[in-house]
């Protein structure tokens, strides 16, 4: 089946299939570089997400030292829980985080709604608890927490989980200082150990953080990353150590509380610097990141529809280096074939095999003119040789006839002047002998008249022979022809014996031709008759009426006759049975009694010899 | 009929009547017997006097043509001298006729003293032919009269060999030779050495080592 399809189509279907699959890795490859976009932009939303906790954050932490009451302080808590409302939204379903940012917020209002007093530090350190579980489930949620590489891993690590820590605990640590200082009752056991723990805590996570950022700048190849954050990063560390440092002094001491507050706030600023810092550096290198796979896919895009159109041209090259010339061949063997025209060429000058296998159909166009050629010089050639022939064989009758002319006159001739001679001679004898001479005389007036008579029958040959058709009587004719070559048959010791039928239609022939057939015929059957051992010599010649206006000619020999195996080839061409015959004579007889619209048999005669028959019409029509 | 009286005879075959009559009468009129035939076939049906004579032929012959019929008589070993006629004569055909020993070849008509110059050439020529041929049947009894010892010595002396050296050759005595070519100078009836040569010449025999037997 795939046989019979056309080259164009079985192209087409390669070029298609090469292009399907093309389409089908660029769009592997699409989907894989989507899944690796998306989960970029997954962790932008997420750091996105973080920038407003932030907000939330200073707002919990700000809560401590001053009312929340005012108006203005009511506002922007509303403003700040806004901003986290609607990131929220923005990222639903993918973020499930609406519960715990529902329950922040109302933990939030309470807390601005609240009065001072332990309640409100309470609330405070529910809060930031609240804040920081928040921001640890963002950071799952969003994929920040499985981020692959080293820089963004730890980043986000300080971001989502270090600093709302530091945060939480420095906020608890504060809040129980100030319930310390508030209540000025000595510190019990059990506030101290919850403060040592605390400090225990916040030193811990600032070293995790000073880890997590030499981990990250490890990670980043060129340096940014630590320029952009190392000094914010070294700005918190020492504040919040200092502020750890008196806030240590504060509670073994007498000092109050209220002298850790501006510590408190510098450290908080410094961190909160540092935390924006390092979510500018955490969307810096995320969106790089997310160019850096956008610009990817859209190279690939380009090379593979590059590749794509390359082999698309490629086919379309092919189509028109195979299908092309093909078809042009193809046009060119049918043209060759209705016109006949072997002079037409393919015109394609090619190295590869089209070129070659153009090159052998011309060489095969070549071959064939010169076929063609040869096959039509043959023919004019052939018909050139038939038509000299027949000169040929007509020169070589009359030669015959020619010749027999001459002897026949000749002998008279000689008969003369042998005559004339010796009657001289019987004259000067003496005595003169002249009843000699009288009979020489006699002799010498016999053939006078015979020489005379055979000029008469030449005479009325030549005389009426030109070549139209005139009315003629064949008897008249068969006579004169009789005449001319009775010598031959006398030499040939053949006699003759003519039966003409009287009141024979007359016929329109062509004398000449006509004579010339009667002159073969007797000819042949005296040649025939002379060369059979049969002791009767004798041709027969007669003329008798065929059917109403026709007349039939009949030369009968009683030579060896025609052998039943010649019957059939005895009027072709070429076909002879004497030694030094042509083969012409009788072919050339029968085209001319057909061109008079008559017709030649040939037969055997009983008991022996052959017969030819010349059947004519009167030929009026 | 009068086969005793004439002293020699024209025959002359050709297939026309009126030339044949007309040869006829010429012939006469100079006083030459002539027979007539009309064909080559019809000349050697009939028997022939032993008289000088000479053919006259038409090489257009019903049956056998001239030249053929010559090359038959030739065959036959009968050297009768034969002059050619022809109504139209080509030069190979002449040349052929001439090697083959014809006297003459004229064309038809021809000039009568020339046919007649020719006719009395051949009859003469047959007339010394028959005369040598009738010396030679005489020289050849003589020549079988010999020994084949005289027939030997014969062709060493007409071979010029001296009889010394006849006599060496064979180891026979001079006298013996002398004495054989006595006998072969009677038997032979020759009147000298140089016609004994010619006599061996006439038969054929003496120059060559090889004698006839």
């Amino acid at each position: 089946m795939l046989k019979n399809l056309r080259t164009s189509t079985k192209l087409f279907f390669l070029c298609s299939m090469f292009v399907a699959s093309i389409i089908l890795a660029t769009y592997s490859l699409i989907e894989e570089k989507q899944i690796a976009i998306e989960f970029v932009r997954k962790e932008l939303v997420g750091a996105q997400y973080l920038e407003s906790l932030r907000g939330v954050y200073s707002t919990i932490l700000a809560a401590d030292s001053k009312a929340l009451q005012d108006e203005q302080a009511q506002a922007s808590v509303d403003g700040t829980l806004n901003v986290l409302t609607a990131n929220e939204t923005t990222a639903p379903g993918s973020l499930q985080t609406a519960k715990i940012a529902q329950s922040l917020a109302a933990i939030v209002r309470r807390l601005s709604s609240a009065g001072s007093g332990g309640e409100k530090r309470t609330l405070i350190v529910e809060a930031l608890g609240k804040a920081r579980d928040l921001a640890a489930r963002i950071g799952d949620e969003s994929n920040l927490a499985l981020d692959p590489a080293l820089d963004s891993y730890y980043v986000q690590n300080i971001v989502v989980k270090r600093v709302p820590a530091l945060l939480s605990e420095m906020g608890e640590l504060q809040s129980l200082l100030r319930t310390a200082s508030l209540t000025s009752s000595p510190s019990s056991d059990d506030l101290r150990v919850r403060r040592l723990l605390l400090d225990g805590m916040i030193r811990s996570t600032i070293e995790e953080i000073e880890r997590d950022s030499a981990a990250a700048y490890r990670g980043d190849a060129n340096g940014q990353l630590k320029e952009g954050i190392a000094g914010a990063i070294g700005s918190m560390v020492s504040t919040a150590n200092a502020y750890l440092g008196s806030a240590n002094t504060t509670s073994n001491g007498q000092a109050s509380s209220t002298s850790l507050a501006p510590m408190y706030e510098e450290a908080l600023k410094s961190i909160n610097d540092a935390w924006t810092v390092s979510q500018e550096q955490l969307k810096r290198i995320l969106n790089k990141r997310l160019s850096n796979l956008v610009g990817k896919l859209h190279r690939s895009l380009a090379l593979n529809g590059l590749f794509a159109s390359l082999s698309l041209l490629l086919a379309m090259i092919t189509y028109r280096q195979i299908v092309h010339p093909l078809g042009q061949l193809e046009g060119l063997a049918s043209n060759v074939r209705e016109t006949k025209d072997y002079g037409l060429r393919v015109n394609l000058h090619r190295r590869d095999e089209i070129g070659q296998l153009a090159g052998a159909f011309n060489a095969m166009l070549e071959e064939l003119a010169a076929a063609r050629e040869r096959e039509i010089s043959d023919q004019e050639r052939s018909a050139a040789t038939q038509a000299e022939l027949a000169r040929v064989s007509r020169l070589t009758t009359m030669g015959q006839m020619a010749a027999s002319i001459a002897h026949e006159i000749n002998q008279p001739l000689a008969g003369v002047v042998n005559n004339a001679n010796a009657g001289l001679r019987w004259l000067n004898n003496r005595p003169p002998n002249i009843d000699e001479v009288r009979a020489a005389l006699r002799r010498i007036v016999n053939d006078g008249e015979r020489g005379s008579g055979i000029i008469e029958s030449i005479r009325a040959m030549l005389k009426k022979g030109d070549r139209k058709r005139v009315k003629l009587d064949i008897n008249e004719l068969i006579f004169d022809v009789m005449r001319l070559i009775q010598g031959q048959f006398q030499r040939h010791g053949v006699s003759i014996r003519s039966e003409l039928a009287d009141n024979l239609p007359t016929v329109w022939a062509d004398r000449v031709q006509l004579q010339q057939v009667i002159l073969n015929l007797l000819i042949n059957a005296a040649e025939a008759t002379a060369s059979s051992s049969n002791l009767e010599r004798l041709v027969c010649v007669r003329s008798e009426k065929h059917d109403a206006d026709w007349v039939r000619i009949s030369v009968e020999d009683s030579g060896t006759g025609i052998k039943p195996e010649d019957e059939q080839r005895i009027f072709e061409a070429f076909f002879t049975t004497k030694t030094e015959g042509m083969g012409m004579g009788l072919s050339i007889c029968r085209s001319i009694v057909q061109s008079h619209g008559g017709r030649m048999v040939a037969a055997r005669a009983m008991p022996h010899g052959s017969v030819f028959q010349v059947i004519l019409p009167n030929g009026r029509t | 009929m009068k086969k005793q009286t004439v002293e020699s005879v024209v025959y002359v075959i050709d297939d026309d009547a009126s030339v044949r009559d007309s040869l006829k009468s010429l012939f006469g009129s100079v006083g030459l017997h002539v027979e007539l035939f009309d064909s080559a076939d019809d000349f050697l049906q009939n028997q022939h006097p032993d008289v000088p004579c000479c053919l006259v032929l038409d090489v257009r012959l019903p049956g056998l043509s001239g030249l053929e019929f010559q090359g038959e008589l030739a065959k036959a070993g009968t050297d009768l001298p034969i002059i050619f006629m022809t109504g139209h004569g080509d030069i190979p055909m002449t040349v052929q006729a001439m090697k083959a020993g014809a006297v003459e070849f004229l064309t038809k008509p021809c000039r009568d003293q020339e046919l007649l110059d020719a006719v009395r050439l051949a009859i003469e020529r047959d007339r010394a032919r028959r005369k040598d041929e009738r010396n030679v049947t005489v020289l050849k009894s003589q020549f079988a009269s010999l020994t084949a010892r005289e027939k030997e010595i014969l062709s060493f002396v007409t071979s010029g060999l001296l009889n010394k050296q006849i006599a060496a050759e064979l180891g026979i005595s001079v006298v013996t030779v002398k004495m054989h070519r006595g006998n072969i100078m009677r038997k032979m009836r020759a009147r000298s050495l140089a016609d004994l040569v010619r006599m061996a010449d006439l038969l054929s025999i003496g120059r060559t080592k090889s004698a006839p037997s």
